[in-house]
């Protein structure tokens, strides 16, 4: 064991700075965890604050509301996982088959162009384009002669869920696929010579070598995403929600800080963030194992 | 985006939030006088005028929550000059109640932290800041002055002064009040300018118009909209409920007379209002998106000059009415008059506070010198100091004419050109907030602001003042009713933590069922969809909601009687 | 025998770059909506209806930002983050990832779940930022270099990649006696040029973005950066309203030059993106060279 420490010092140099750092700014804040088991007030502080064992976590799960934003947060989360890691695959693909290298570049450096775009500014255009008062959806659609009234897009809550899935797509489509293409880029460049030799078509190429190629980025970052299915965030929730839809747009990440911070409920706030940390856990790790069970892939 | 309309003309009572705050005991007894005690006279006990002040040059940390604000303006060199103290001024660009709670646990807050008064209370508790009434006695004959008979609102509970809100010495409606039902222009010039008392009044002549213009400039005519449903379903539901009532605003409440704190939005107001917009609606007069669009967008169609009226108040319809200006339809600007639902209920919706309480001061432990903060703020309190931070300085921001002042004609031009002039030079800063308000005068007679009739009047364009001269008002404030002062606004009071919850969940389940009624086909459908309404807000927990806010706003009026010796 | 170029190419061809133009004009339009209303005159966008190009063309919105002070030497703050930030990241980030990519390293598995698990938990906002009070991080350059000094996503990216390698590279020069470092920097890290270039432009899109930090931890002037000081204009402009409402008199119904917060936004999001704009075609010629050196070595 010694021995071998000692044979590793360069491997050890490299690391353990890095993994303090990493447990010193991620690990130790989560002394605040304490928090969840505590009513907390701000004035006393963690020392001082009385505790209270799992009152939030059962105040939590008595809350009908809660249920209701679990639902809509698993929902559209799995929604856009879904749209954006066959999307991103699928155009990464389709980028690697251009071979006019200014159109390829330019076609990605665009595609990624809305990343950078506020949701603020996201969600106004949304909004505009589905106006029933001169959006261009509705606009379109009359003049198609498919529908004779202008259709209130927003105020169909059940409509929610496809609305804000298109609006992530579009968003974050271009950005996703980066990593894909960095990944074909680094695929070894013979194995698709030697196989057009063999008299490969586009496809088959596709099918035998890129495909296989991304899939281990692929497999890896759909585990690490399944453990954020919690995680929506509820910026992008807000800006289209209203009161029509609410029972469709309001997320999990929406309801915790509506008690943390409007309600100044920090007790409350933290049992949610422990809660959707054991969720994320649990998700991350049993898909790790069913995905080493099953196709002989992990993710650590 | 933080618009309060509630804030419109804020004010407010500090002492409300302090006396409510739930003091925890143990505080330190009030700190010795600051080390710049030993250097300045004790003041006379009597007299306004402040004992002769240390002005040794000091520094003083404020949190500004203004980007806005220049800390070296002429005025704030000026105020350096005169007392000695320089702001040192620390934005906080983002959420002020976040960056509070950071300092607060982490003790590194400024040494003045500006904060709204639903927020001091977590500071008393914690013993962040310190008891002002030692010092105010020693250093502040002018603070005490300015507030009169209403200083010891300022007291917690405790008996301590922790926070310095502004005294509000306005007798008459500020100049630049205005109503908040907005009718365009034209809409009024086509119906011969009439008298528009209430609701259905409107409603007839916009019906009128709307069917003679089903569009305009091609697009369909919009004949009533609101602020944003979407991200503001109070703005275009409740506040106009207790507006059309003829009640002050206590956002959510009503109060009635013998102090007894309920629901707006279960009231007969509510449902009147509910009812209004029903009618709206089955005629096809109700903005289709009235409840899904945004702020941002509400604004964008407002511009468009295709809205006929609607609850608009004026700070909304700034950017819109430039844009028609700029557009060359002066025509579709909107007049902000006073409604009702019945031409005889009494119209109390005009009201002012006795301390205007939003951006309190409060001198944390932190502070090296509180005294001199005091003294600074002693000052601001003065004739001289109320010039100098409303008017800024004479002969630069402003002119004595036939011993009136009257802005300066250059300053004017200067910052109408670039408005961020008024900031770089003019009278503005963390310490305008100690203005006595718009509408009140100095001992000299004359306004303590520019904010003045003749000053509005200056600005209008032709077809406002053309609008103004038919109805025979100088001003869209003088359509209010004549402003009554009340104890407090029960907003400004510190939230009760008792069914915070439920105040949230009641007020999503209007959010979400508020659009039904609205949206009902027939009388028995709205009333069915009223009464369901009733019953899921109450199942939200209502009851407790309203009997926490009963509770605090009688131990607020509790202490206000008493203050006041009734 | 090399496949002849069939009716099915052609056609999937022609799909394809049809497909992929539609795709870049559907989101290409967001931005070019922003470039259309930042070069409109403000109070003309108030009433809507600009799309593409602008209506009553000015550069007055740019005029006003660029008229805010300290802009130069936030620009430079922001500058010195990005590229000191990037650096420093990238490196750290890929010793450790190579270092948990080892086989037979004694604390791969441990380091992997730890890594892996600190994507999933957050402690909070009140004691993260007591911690880097007590480690004397904030009012201090460093706060935008240390806390974020190891990403665990593209410590895991990285190790993925690095996996991917043929095995064969390392293990001959490992043989011969090169020590890690060199296995590392001379070996890995030449092949995983695209790897690399990816998350050296995601850390660095990330420093340059980012505000929320300096709001939070630096309050001093010489240390705001530039995405924070255009927080700040933007905050004026939609506090315009409010403010002057509150305080009521000041607001002057013939001021017609205000700015409003719709225009501000605009112009901030093109003055920020641009410049990252012009980073990804050069990241992209790494994904070229990987290939190259990829081939060159096999």
């Amino acid at each position: 064991m010694y021995r071998k420490l000692r044979s590793q010092y360069q491997l050890l140099l490299m690391s353990v700075p890095c993994m303090v750092l990493l447990i010193l700014f991620t690990y130790v804040p989560l002394w605040g965890w304490i928090m969840a088991f505590q009513d907390y007030s701000l004035s006393k502080g963690i020392a001082g604050s009385p505790f209270s064992g799992f009152s939030h976590f059962a105040d939590l799960f008595r809350d009908d509301r809660f249920y209701l934003v679990l639902r809509n947060t698993l929902a559209m989360s799995g929604l856009s996982l879904a749209t954006d890691f066959v999307g991103a695959i699928a155009l990464a693909l389709l980028l690697n088959e251009v071979r006019v290298r200014l159109f390829k570049r330019t076609v990605q450096t665009i595609t990624y162009i809305p990343h950078f775009v506020s949701w603020v500014v996201m969600a106004n255009i949304v909004l505009g384009s589905l106006s029933p008062d001169g959006g261009i959806v509705n606009d379109v659609l009359m003049k198609l002669g498919i529908i004779r009234e202008p259709i209130l897009f927003m105020s169909k809550g059940s409509w929610f869920w496809a609305i804000h899935t298109i609006a992530g797509f579009w968003k974050e489509l271009g950005w996703s696929t980066i990593i894909y293409l960095a990944v074909l880029a680094g695929l070894n460049h013979d194995l698709y010579e030697a196989a057009e030799v063999d008299g490969a078509g586009r496809f088959q190429k596709m099918w035998h070598i890129s495909i296989p190629g991304l899939m281990p980025t692929a497999a890896l970052l759909l585990i690490l995403a399944t453990g954020n299915l919690i995680n929506t965030g509820y910026e992008s929730q807000f800006l289209l929600g209203n009161g029509l839809n609410i029972d469709y747009s309001q997320v999990l990440d929406l309801y915790a800080l509506d008690y943390s911070f409007s309600i100044g409920d920090y007790s409350y706030g933290v049992a949610i963030s422990v809660f959707k940390s054991a969720v994320s856990i649990l998700l991350v790790v049993s898909v790790n194992m069913a995905a080493r069970r099953f196709g002989g892939f992990k993710a650590f | 985006m933080k618009r309060h309309p509630l804030l419109a003309g804020a004010a407010v009572i500090a002492a409300a939030a302090l006396a409510l705050s739930g003091c925890s005991g143990g505080k330190d007894e009030p700190s010795a006088p600051g080390p710049s005690a030993g250097k300045s006279a004790s003041p006379s006990a009597s007299g306004a005028a402040a004992p002769s002040p240390d002005r040794s040059p000091i520094k003083v940390t404020i949190n500004s929550i203004d980007p806005k604000f220049s800390p070296d303006n002429d005025v704030a060199q000026k105020l350096a000059e005169l007392t000695g103290v320089t702001l040192d001024l620390q934005y906080v660009v983002g959420d002020l109640t976040q960056k509070l709670d950071l300092w607060l646990a982490g003790g590194d807050y400024p040494d003045v932290v500006v904060m709204h008064p639903k927020e001091v209370g977590k500071y008393i508790d914690a013993g962040a800041v310190i008891p002002l009434e030692g010092l105010i006695d020693q250093y502040g004959p002018n603070i005490k002055k300015a507030f009169g008979k209403y200083y010891n609102l300022l007291k917690a509970q405790d008996g301590h002064i922790y926070t310095l809100p502004a005294p509000y010495l306005a007798e008459e409606t500020p100049a630049d009040w205005e109503a908040p039902w907005a009718v365009q222009y034209d809409v009024l010039r086509e119906a011969g300018y009439p008298q528009i008392k209430t609701l259905d009044q409107l409603f007839d002549v916009l019906k009128a118009y709307y069917e003679k213009h089903p569009t305009i400039d091609g697009k369909p005519t919009i004949p009533w909209s609101g602020v944003g449903g979407a991200d503001h379903p109070d703005w275009i539901l409740n506040n106009p409920a207790f507006q059309a009532a003829g009640k002050p605003d206590h956002s959510w409440f009503l109060i009635d007379d013998r102090n007894n704190v309920t629901l707006n939005i279960l009231s007969e107001d509510q449902k009147r209002y509910d009812k209004f917009l029903n009618k709206l609606y089955l005629n096809g007069m109700l903005d289709k998106e009235f409840f899904t669009i945004n702020y941002d967008e509400a604004e964008a169609k407002t511009a468009q000059g295709r809205t006929l009226a609607g609850s608009l108040p004026a700070w909304f319809l700034k950017y819109p009415e430039q844009s028609l200006r700029e557009q060359g339809k002066p025509e579709r600007q909107f007049a902000n008059i006073e409604l009702l639902f019945d031409e005889n209920t009494p119209d109390h919706s005009n009201t002012i506070t006795p301390i205007n309480s939003n951006n309190n001061w409060q001198i944390s432990k932190n502070a090296k010198d509180p005294a001199r903060i005091i003294q600074y703020v002693d000052f601001l309190l003065t004739d001289e100091g109320q010039k100098l931070i409303n008017w800024g300085i004479e002969g630069k921001h402003y002119d004595v004419v036939d011993g009136k002042r009257v802005v300066n004609a250059a300053w004017k031009a200067k910052k109408t050109e670039d408005p961020e002039y008024e900031f770089k030079s003019g009278p503005t800063g963390p310490f305008y907030w100690f203005t006595y308000g718009d509408g009140a005068k100095l001992s000299d007679g004359d306004y303590a602001t520019p904010n003045t009739k003749d000053y509005w009047q200056s600005t209008y364009d032709d077809a406002t003042k053309e609008l103004l001269s038919k109805y025979g008002k100088k001003v869209f404030s003088e359509f209010m009713p004549p402003v009554e002062r009340v104890p407090a606004w029960i907003w400004q009071l510190a939230e009760p933590t008792e069914g915070r919850a439920e105040f949230k969940r009641v007020q999503q389940v209007y959010k979400k069922e508020s659009p039904k009624i609205v949206y009902s086909k027939t009388d028995e459908e709205f009333e069915a969809n009223w009464n369901r309404y009733v019953e899921e807000i109450r199942k939200a927990g209502s009851a407790k909601v309203e009997a926490a806010y009963d509770r605090a706003w009688k131990a607020y009026i509790d202490q206000y009687n008493q203050t006041m010796g009734q | 025998m090399r496949r002849r170029y069939g009716a099915a190419d052609y056609a999937f061809e022609t799909f394809n770059y049809v497909f992929l133009l539609l795709l870049g004009c559907l989101t290409l339009y967001p931005f070019l909506n922003l470039l259309a209303i930042s070069l409109n005159d403000s109070i003309d966008s108030v009433r809507g209806g600009i799309y593409l190009w602008p209506r009553a063309f000015t550069l007055g919105n740019y005029r006003a930002i660029f008229q805010a002070d300290n802009l130069v030497a936030a620009t430079l703050v922001s500058l010195a983050r990005t590229l000191l930030g990037t650096f420093l990241s990238v490196l750290f980030t890929t010793m450790l990832a190579y270092t948990i990519s080892r086989r037979g390293f004694l604390f791969r598995k441990g380091f992997n779940l730890i890594l892996i698990l600190s994507m999933y938990v957050n402690g909070g906002l009140i004691p993260y930022y007591l911690l880097i009070k007590n480690l004397h991080l904030t009012n201090s350059f460093w706060v935008y270099i240390i806390p974020g000094l190891i990403g665990a996503f593209n410590v895991i990216i990285i190790r993925s990649y690095f996996e991917q390698l043929p095995e064969g590279l390392a293990e001959s020069a490992r043989i011969d006696g090169a020590s890690d470092f060199a296995v590392l920097f001379r070996i890995l890290v030449p092949l995983s040029a695209p790897v690399l270039a990816t998350i050296t432009l995601f850390v660095s899109v990330g420093h340059w973005n980012s505000w929320f930090d300096n709001y939070l931890f630096n309050s001093k002037q010489h240390l705001s950066t530039l995405q924070y000081e255009l927080m700040k204009i933007l905050l004026k402009s939609v506090q315009q309203v409010s403010t002057d409402a509150a305080r009521s008199g000041k607001v002057d119904r013939a001021v017609a030059n205000t700015l409003t917060p719709q225009s501000i936004r605009a112009s901030m999001t093109i003055l920020v993106t641009v410049p990252i704009l012009f980073v990804y075609p050069f990241m992209q010629r790494y994904f070229i060279k990987g290939i190259t050196v990829g081939a060159l070595k096999e």
